[in-house]
């Protein structure tokens, strides 16, 4: 590996979190095959990119906090629209991933000073991703020891809240990860985290999921 | 004097009728406002003479007392009044005047506590909304103003206007739409107390695009408000149909190539692609007669196994 690469080890025991579509694990990867090159919303900031073999690299996006997880997922700023649709949250979940070994990774949390290009690129919308997901083939090309990315873009807005990127082809699934908490998003803890994502990231919800019991029907002219 | 003046019994002139009455138990409102009693407050100079009558001062407190209750106010200073005007010669029947006092003034407290239990009882049954839930009704706000103000929204009489051989005008033209809002032939939202109907469901003849009662009716189903489906047939939301663009390869540059030269070449790599897609108002992909595109997005909103990716 080139010394050049900065990176930093998530050690074992590290929990992160993840949203993550109920139809598989939330320690699974999307494997990107396949993809609606029609949807805009199919494609991320570090993916799709495929493997020197022009095999697709599977992801799994994964959030120091729970919000970073929605801001990663279903409340990117490169959807284009700032809603989350009820069928979205019933297919979805959030899960809390715990590490079972130490995972290397690229650390993308640069300054402006060192690194203007790629910090305008981390804090840029989605006119930046073809950039940013050809920086993560290279990364992923040039330096086979490493399990993904790290960084703090500008949808986490916060100082100290990381976003994630895991290489599915390095991370072995139900070995590397293990999953330790899980919640449907439509209800419970999991419904207070969207809705507290929802905030922080000023995304709309649907009425239904907004108010319950009384207070059902408020914003309703009727 | 007349024998029939209110003041009477206060003076002690005539037996006190509103004295004793007054402070033989609780007064009700209706005593109160009896329009005798009313009449007594304007009778403190004899009609006669056109002086002030002795003991003018207690229907004045009682007077003042009588319509700060009567305002739903508390009856405050009356008290005070009375206690500074003890220079004023005693009249007889001063207790009976005393105890109406203390009668207004329980009144009065009675019905401020009332009130305040009033205020305390709705205070409790309000609804608590959290911040979060404040942000949520702040969006919805934001987005109903936003449509307020883009869409264009028709009143009753415009749309039957425009559908005359579905609606006829007149009496009966409410009961028809709504009979096409119940069965999600037709949107309709609530502007405080119209409907108002936006008119992006309209096609180029007037009609309810055929592609879009499936999707009111899915999006009922699934709770979502009429506002709320107005506001995604109405906001650009879908992308268009460009490829997305994947990370490309970049050849290796040397050792010594840092993070930010590998930006700097993947920036000049992706400089000349096509840009990002734009977004498209689903609403527009109906006027332009996309209608596999707008049921492809439609899908993506309420769910790929929904009735609205069937051709209609």
């Amino acid at each position: 590996m080139s010394d050049t690469l900065p990176t930093r080890v998530h050690p074992a025991g590290w929990t992160s979190h993840t949203v993550f579509d109920t139809a598989c694990p939330a320690t699974s990867f999307n494997p990107h095959a396949g993809f609606d090159t029609a949807d805009a919303g199919g494609g991320g900031r570090f993916h799709p990119f495929t493997d020197p073999a022009g095999i697709p690299v599977p992801t799994r996006y994964l959030g120091d906090h729970p919000i970073g997880a929605f801001a990663e997922t279903l409340m990117r700023d490169d959807l284009g629209h700032r809603s989350v649709s009820l069928d979205t949250i019933a297919r979805h979940g959030i899960a809390t991933i715990t590490f079972a070994r130490d995972m290397l990774l690229a650390d993308l949390v640069v300054d402006v000073v060192a690194s203007p290009t790629l910090r305008g690129l981390l804090r840029s919308g989605r006119e930046a991703c073809p950039a940013l997901r050809t920086l993560a083939r290279t990364l992923h090309e040039r330096h086979d020891r490493i399990d993904g990315l790290v960084w703090q873009g500008r949808q986490l807005e916060a100082a100290g809240m990381n976003g994630t990127v895991l290489f599915g082809d390095r991370v072995a699934v139900n070995v590397d990860l293990i999953e330790t908490g899980v919640h449907a998003l439509d209800r419970g803890l999991g419904l207070q985290l969207l809705r507290d994502a929802a905030r922080a990231r000023r995304f709309a919800l649907p009425d239904a999921l907004v108010l319950d019991g009384p207070r059902a029907g408020l914003m309703d002219d009727g | 004097m007349n024998a029939s003046h209110p003041t009477e019994g206060i003076d002690g002139v005539a037996p006190a009728p509103a004295g004793d009455r007054l402070a033989s138990g609780p007064v009700t409102v209706s005593d109160i406002s009896s329009p005798s009693v009313l009449q007594r407050h304007d009778a403190r100079y004899d009609p006669d003479s056109g002086q002030r009558l002795p003991g003018a001062w207690i229907v004045d407190i009682v007077g003042h007392a009588t319509d700060d209750v009567l305002r739903g106010l508390r009856a405050r200073g009356a008290s005070e009044l009375f206690e500074r005007d003890r220079t004023v010669p005693m009249v007889p029947d001063r207790e009976s005047a005393e105890r109406a006092l203390r009668t207004l003034l329980d009144f009065s407290a009675a019905r401020e506590r009332e009130g305040y239990d009033r205020v305390v009882d709705a205070l409790g049954e309000a609804p608590a909304l959290d911040g979060n839930q404040l942000h949520q009704a702040q969006e919805h706000a934001v987005r109903k103003c936003w449509l307020i103000d883009h869409e264009p929204l028709l009143s009753t009489e415009e749309l039957v206007r425009l559908m005359p051989d579905r609606v006829a005008a007149g009496g009966n033209a409410s009961r028809t739409l709504q009979g096409l809002r119940d069965r999600d032939e037709l949107l309709g939202v609530r502007l405080m107390r119209d409907w108002r109907y936006p008119a992006c469901q309209l096609d180029a003849r007037g009609e309810v695009h055929v592609a879009l009662p499936p999707v009111f009716a899915e999006a009922r189903r699934q709770g979502y408000t009429p506002w709320e489906v107005l506001f995604w047939l109405a906001a650009p939301g879908a992308p268009t149909s460009m490829p997305i663009v994947a990370g490309r390869p970049l050849e290796p540059a040397g050792e010594s190539e840092t993070l930010e030269d590998i930006a700097r070449r993947a920036v000049a790599l992706h400089e000349n692609d096509p840009p990002a897609p734009d977004l498209v108002r689903p609403a527009s992909l109906l006027a332009a007669n996309e209608t596999e595109a707008f049921r492809h997005h439609a899908a993506r909103w309420l769910g790929e196994r929904t009735s609205v990716t069937r051709p209609g």
